[in-house]
């Protein structure tokens, strides 16, 4: 698995320079702007390496190359844990990075105590990236690249809209969804982390059933 | 034996492979047949990315689904149109290649790649055709892999090139307990390096032959429609209707020289002799 790992890093360190200068942009902008924009710049940075996660399925699949990843002694089942170990650092390096950009941000031009008061949305962030990869990860890994990001992307959109449509239902469930928050921000975070490592172990099980069903 | 087929069987939409063959330790194979015949769908077979819906695949003497990690490394790969993404250079696929396998040879390969005039920082993308199929020996020739299957290994590849490579194939199979299993369209090739080759075709083997013997039995003889019709046709294996008359591929041209010396009798090269088998008439 270590070999698919840094063949991907290496990819990344490749191709991501560009990811890196757009992104660096932007958060130039934006923590160039108000306190409130700062709190774009963790979401941002995490949301766009979570792309790159998913850019990686497509060159690794350049020039039919799934068949020669799947000859390797590493097989099927460490290519899809390779995957998910990959996704996972690439969004949590991104927010990392995105908050140690913020806290930058605020000791430069606030202070600290006012950075604290804003830290709740960082790790909420993180897990809905985390979740939102979680999401995506069994589509791309059952049907590549292109086809996975499209089928994955309806399927969120339509489950947004399900929900959201669903007006008598919707309006309690967000109520009941934002009362937490409001009360208490700590056990909503773990609602959320127990929510996310569910997507993720699902997600990584269906993942593996589908490599295994897989032909190349 | 290093691998095993046994009646392995796939159906795809207008097209059935039923293929049974045997790959002895220290021998080099060759799975010769036309575009569509079912090549690459066997070297899949073998590899495990495909799923046959028949039949039993072992590689060095076990069930291919029961390989472990470990054994895997004992095989090297080359798919015809198939390797590591074009975004990397060669500097950058040596560690992943060093974690892959724990026998890779850093030194050897990269000196391989100096005498073969593979540049370390060029992305893959960037390689010729015939660059490229020189990398992707050299990867599978890497880590002392006691087999190696190679899908159109050669393609692409100038004589000089190919020559190359057939000369570090020679060198692998040195040590004696080695296979190889190549398929190639280049027949020049497996004269020079085969010791068996399987003829494949519409998913069928139609014909499985040790090269000397294809080499030094199998003739084509050039006969009139009057000739054909007195001679012994006994050891005829096909016909094929030409302006003269017929040509004829047989098996035993000894006979027919000792026998029929005025029929004119050409020597069976692979390429003369896998045309007949597919497009001749069986007799």
């Amino acid at each position: 698995m270590t070999g698919l790992l840094i063949k991907d890093w290496k990819v990344l360190k490749r191709q991501g320079r560009y990811f890196v200068v757009a992104i660096l942009l932007v958060c130039a902008m934006s923590l160039a702007g108000s306190k409130n924009m700062s709190s774009f710049v963790t979401s941002y940075v995490t949301f766009m390496l979570s792309m790159f996660s998913f850019s990686s399925f497509s060159y690794d699949e350049y020039d039919n190359g799934m068949a020669f990843l799947m000859a390797l002694p590493s097989g099927r089942q460490d290519y899809v844990k390779e995957k998910y170990l990959f996704s996972f650092l690439l969004v949590f390096g991104g927010w990392l990075a995105g908050v140690l950009l913020r806290m930058v941000f605020f000791q430069l031009r606030f202070s600290m105590e006012e950075y604290l008061e804003t830290l709740f949305f960082d790790p909420v962030y993180l897990l809905i990236c985390l979740s939102y990869v979680g999401l995506m990860l069994p589509s791309l890994v059952r049907y590549g690249s292109e086809k996975g990001r499209n089928i994955a992307f309806t399927g969120v959109a339509v489950f947004v809209i399900a929900f959201f449509a669903a007006g008598k239902i919707a309006l309690p469930v967000l109520q009941r969804i934002v009362a937490p928050i409001e009360s208490n921000p700590a056990m909503f975070l773990l609602w959320l982390a127990v929510a996310c490592l569910l997507i993720w172990t699902a997600s990584y099980r269906i993942s593996s059933w589908f490599i295994q069903k897989k032909e190349f | 034996m290093l691998i095993k087929l046994d009646h392995v069987e796939k159906q795809y939409s207008g097209f059935h492979l039923d293929c049974t063959m045997e790959v002895p330790e220290g021998s080099v194979t060759a799975l010769i047949g036309p575009n569509g015949a079912g090549k690459s769908t066997t070297f899949k077979a073998l590899l495990g990315l495909i799923f046959p819906e028949k039949g039993r695949i072992e590689l060095l003497g076990k069930p291919v689904e029961g390989l472990s990690r470990e054994e895997k490394e004992d095989i090297g790969v080359v798919l015809s149109d198939s390797c590591f993404t074009g975004y990397l250079s060669i500097e950058d696929i040596l560690p992943v290649l060093g974690r892959l396998y724990r026998k890779f040879d850093r030194q050897k390969f990269l000196n391989k790649c100096q005498d073969f005039g593979l540049a370390r920082e060029k992305k893959i993308k960037e390689l010729s055709t015939g660059m490229k199929a020189k990398l992707k020996i050299l990867m599978a020739l890497s880590h002392e892999a006691r087999l190696l299957i190679l899908d159109e290994p050669t393609a692409g590849l100038d004589v000089l090139a190919r020559e190359e490579i057939l000369d570090l194939l020679r060198e692998y199979m040195i040590p004696g307990d080695r296979s190889i299993l190549i398929s190639s369209h280049i027949s020049s090739d497996l004269e020079g390096l085969c010791d068996d080759l399987y003829l494949i075709n519409q998913g069928q083997i139609l014909l499985h032959e040790e090269t000397d013997v294809l080499l030094g039995d199998y003739g084509l003889l050039k006969v009139t429609e009057e000739q054909y019709q007195t001679m012994d046709r006994s050891r005829l294996l096909r016909r094929k209707r030409e302006s003269f008359g017929y040509r004829l591929l047989t098996n035993q041209k000894r006979f027919y020289l000792e026998n029929a010396p005025e029929l004119t009798m050409e020597k069976g090269s692979i390429d003369e002799v896998m045309t007949m088998m597919i497009r001749g008439e069986a007799i």
